[in-house]
């Protein structure tokens, strides 16, 4: 079966020559469809950076990404913004809401991007958050929500799009212990009603117990990669 | 008071769309029709009948909503600016025309309005006023109505507004970032708005007091008629001094395609009364023809009828120039060192810096040094029969005078004066232009800078550059659309002002500014977006991920 994601030898590094700094080192790994796959390692390990490599927003120094199947490193940056809000739905640590718009706006405007229709979109964002419990919430400014509906918010919205992936990054870093299992447990949900892989950068070890598998990752480079029961 | 207040409202609804609005859309429709005269060949009866259409099913429309408004909300329409005047509605009306648009009301007055453009014919009225109306109503629903509608009803105008479109049902009917942003930056917005009115007005003010100046200086050269100004070899306007033998207006009479020619005297002198000082431009003109004499009478003494009307001592003022010292009909006045009565005032005779006085020819002859023997001018009508530089070369041969057509005299004299106004006004115009772009262009830079991460955000989610630029270039044109409406609006009262309590000053505000100054506005909108484009052109997406 194709991987949903596939990272081949992949490198990346910053700065030039002489105070170069490898923040990825030669690392491969695919994902299956319907995994959970949590990136592990302390702060500065590369986590973000291959996330962001695996999500199509940074391009490898060295490798390839293919997304199900797809080579990416010869799309376009308008293709890959196309890839991007076609197939990969983002969870940021800092949620990333847009402050102007409301709940439901903040999730239908990634429909926008692919020009969906404006009242399928409001109907589909209504109908997500009212499954996060956010019903009650869903014409709110973020700045009257909650850390932890944010979070729910930022996670509606990566799933709007009825996305093949998803890619985390501390997705629980700036939650209390109620909403961090909460969140973990919408990502189990989702895995296994939607059939999404999603994989996250942490280095929370308290929501391991959620993983399919577990890689660890220090200074750039791959430690270790294990199947871990949820 | 509910009773006081719905009066009140529909006192408001009545003299602001049932008669300012109309009225100010004719206005500027004509202008622009008179300006950019456009025959579209559409037959008449066809394009009356679709008008008719237009204002019947558009009134038809607005009066359905607004029943519906009235039976089913338990509210009147009257809120300005979120100012309640008439009692508002008290529950969501989503039914009839409100479940095909959000605002039937708008829609319905505008399908009217373009319908009664089309009845009268009007282009500018259809194509540019309506849509630019459309366009106001957009940003004001957008900025005023439909938040304080989303305050009042909450989670179901959210629904009803996801649900139903503004007014055109569209696939493309996106999240209003734009306009959220601009909402959610008041201060900021406000600042833009302020300052590109303020750049508008500018360019506006200065370009009509262009305009108002070449006509004022060359207005008694187009007010007299004469096809051919004849004078002093040499002289090429209407400034210079210049001398011409009597004899040459008979000898002028006398060529071939000349109807008739009248000698003019045309002479700078002070007036000086209660040591206020004032130049004018006194002409001597023939009081029994009237060529060269005034053409537009205001107040007078009960015997001046018209030019001819004018007494051996008497004298025509300019309005201003009256005003200006104070004189009265029947007030005495000094020329030459002849005293005159002011017989009473003539209209349209201010000029750039001088205004204009009349008095008989046959006084000025007596007044003047050497005057029995030689006018300053001589005006020539032709029959037609032959051209103009024709005639021009004749009268050159046979007096040695200089001659010019109105035309090209008018020219020299707009030469004239834009040879010391035109730097001035051009560089006045050039500054407005660069206090709107620069204002717009900073406040919209800093606006991006302070979302930079949602920017960042929206590009890592799968938003393409040209949408990100959409954003911005829609906040410039919204704040651009409402300062240059604005700015037009001053600029036409400023208009007023200058014409009304300015004397010796005139401001000429026309279609064809109109256009200049909505085209300087467009061209600022899409200048001031540069800077901040360019720094979107640069963004990481990866700033999506920076904490």
């Amino acid at each position: 079966m194709t991987p949903v994601i596939e990272a081949v030898d992949v490198s990346r590094s910053f700065g030039e020559s002489g105070t170069e700094v490898v923040a990825v080192n030669h690392v491969s790994l695919s994902i299956g469809a319907g995994e959970l796959l949590m990136l592990m390692g302390p702060s500065g390990s590369g986590k973000t950076t291959l996330l962001a490599m695996l999500g199509c927003i940074l391009r490898p120094s060295s490798g390839h990404i293919r997304v199900q199947g797809k080579e990416v490193s010869t799309l376009s940056s308008k293709e890959l913004a196309r890839l991007r809000a076609e197939t990969i739905g983002f969870v940021f640590q800092g949620f990333n809401l847009l402050s102007a718009l409301t709940a439901w706006e903040n999730v239908a405007l990634v429909g926008d991007f692919l020009a969906r229709h404006p009242q399928n979109m409001h109907s589909r964002s209504v109908e997500i958050l009212e499954n996060m419990g956010l019903g009650h919430r869903i014409y709110h400014l973020p700045e009257a929500l909650s850390a932890g509906e944010k979070q729910r918010v930022a996670f509606a919205r990566a799933l709007v799009n009825r996305p093949r992936i998803i890619l985390a990054d501390e997705p629980t870093a700036n939650l209390d212990s109620e909403n961090r299992d909460r969140v973990v447990s919408l990502l189990r949900q989702s895995v296994k009603e939607r059939d999404v892989s999603i994989i996250i950068a942490t280095h929370d070890e308290r929501i391991l117990q959620a993983a399919d598998r577990v890689i660890r990752i220090e200074d750039g480079q791959m430690t270790d990669d294990r199947k871990h029961g949820p | 008071m509910r009773t006081f207040r719905i009066i009140l409202g529909a006192c408001v609804d009545l003299v602001l769309f049932g008669v300012f609005v109309p009225w100010a859309a004719v206005r500027a429709g004509r202008m622009l029709d008179t300006a950019y005269p456009l025959s579209l060949n559409i037959n008449r009866h066809i394009s009356d009948i679709a008008g008719i259409a237009a204002i019947a099913s558009g009134a038809a429309w607005l009066l359905w909503a607004w029943f519906l408004l009235v039976r089913d909300g338990h509210g009147y329409l009257t809120e300005l600016f979120r100012m309640e005047i008439s009692p508002v509605t008290d529950r969501l009306v989503t039914s009839g025309p409100f479940s095909v648009h959000r605002h039937p009301v708008c829609v319905g007055y505008l399908l009217a309005l373009a319908g009664f453009g089309m009845v009268m014919g009007s282009p500018g009225v259809v194509a540019v006023c309506v849509p630019l109306l459309l366009y106001l109503v957009y940003v004001y629903l957008r900025l005023f109505e439909e938040p304080a509608l989303r305050k009042r009803f909450g989670q179901d105008y959210e629904a009803y507004s996801g649900r139903v479109p503004m007014f055109f049902p569209s696939r493309r009917n996106r999240v209003p970032v734009a306009f959220r942003n601009l909402h959610a930056d008041r201060i900021r917005f406000t600042v833009t708005v302020a300052g590109v009115a303020f750049s508008v007005l500018l360019i506006c003010f200065q370009l009509s007091v262009l305009k108002g100046t070449q006509a004022q200086i060359t207005t008694y050269i187009d007010h007299t008629g004469a096809h051919i100004w004849a004078m002093q070899k040499g002289v090429d306007d209407f400034v210079a001094t210049s001398v011409v033998p009597r004899e040459s207006v008979g000898a002028i009479e006398k060529l071939k395609g000349v109807q008739r020619a009248a000698g003019i005297y045309a002479i700078y002198t002070l007036l000086e009364i209660n040591k206020v000082k004032s130049r004018v431009y006194v002409i001597g003109y023939d009081t029994r023809t009237g060529d060269g004499g005034p053409w537009k009478l205001g107040k007078t003494l009960p015997h001046v009828k018209d030019a001819h009307s004018l007494g051996h001592d008497e004298v025509l003022l300019d309005e201003n120039l009256a005003r200006r010292h104070g004189l009265q009909p029947g007030d005495r006045v000094s020329f030459f060192g002849h005293s005159f009565t002011v017989a009473g005032f003539t209209l349209e005779t201010t000029s750039i810096g001088s205004q204009y006085a009349f008095l008989p020819r046959e006084t000025v002859s007596r007044l003047l040094p050497g005057g029995r023997f030689a006018f300053t001018h001589v005006l020539v009508w032709s029959n037609g029969n032959i051209s103009d530089q024709e005639l021009i070369r004749h009268i050159g041969e046979k007096t040695g005078l200089s001659a010019l057509t109105r035309d090209a005299l008018a020219a020299n004299m707009r030469e004239f004066l834009g040879m010391f106004m035109l730097p001035l006004l051009t560089a006045g115009v050039v500054m407005g232009f660069l206090v709107g772009s620069i204002t717009i262009g900073i406040t919209l830079y800093t606006a991006v800078l302070e979302r930079f991460r949602e920017y960042g955000t929206m590009k890592a989610l799968g938003a393409t550059g040209w949408f990100l630029y959409g954003i911005v270039l829609k906040q410039s044109l919204i704040s651009l659309g409402i300062g240059t409406a604005m700015g037009l609006v001053l600029g036409v009262l400023a208009n007023q002002f200058i014409n009304q309590w300015v004397p010796g000053m005139t401001a000429r505000l026309d279609g064809s500014i109109t256009v200049q100054t909505l085209l300087a506005g467009l061209v600022m909108a899409v200048l001031s977006t540069a800077l901040p484009m360019w720094r979107l052109s640069r963004l990481d997406p990866m700033e999506a991920f920076r904490s």
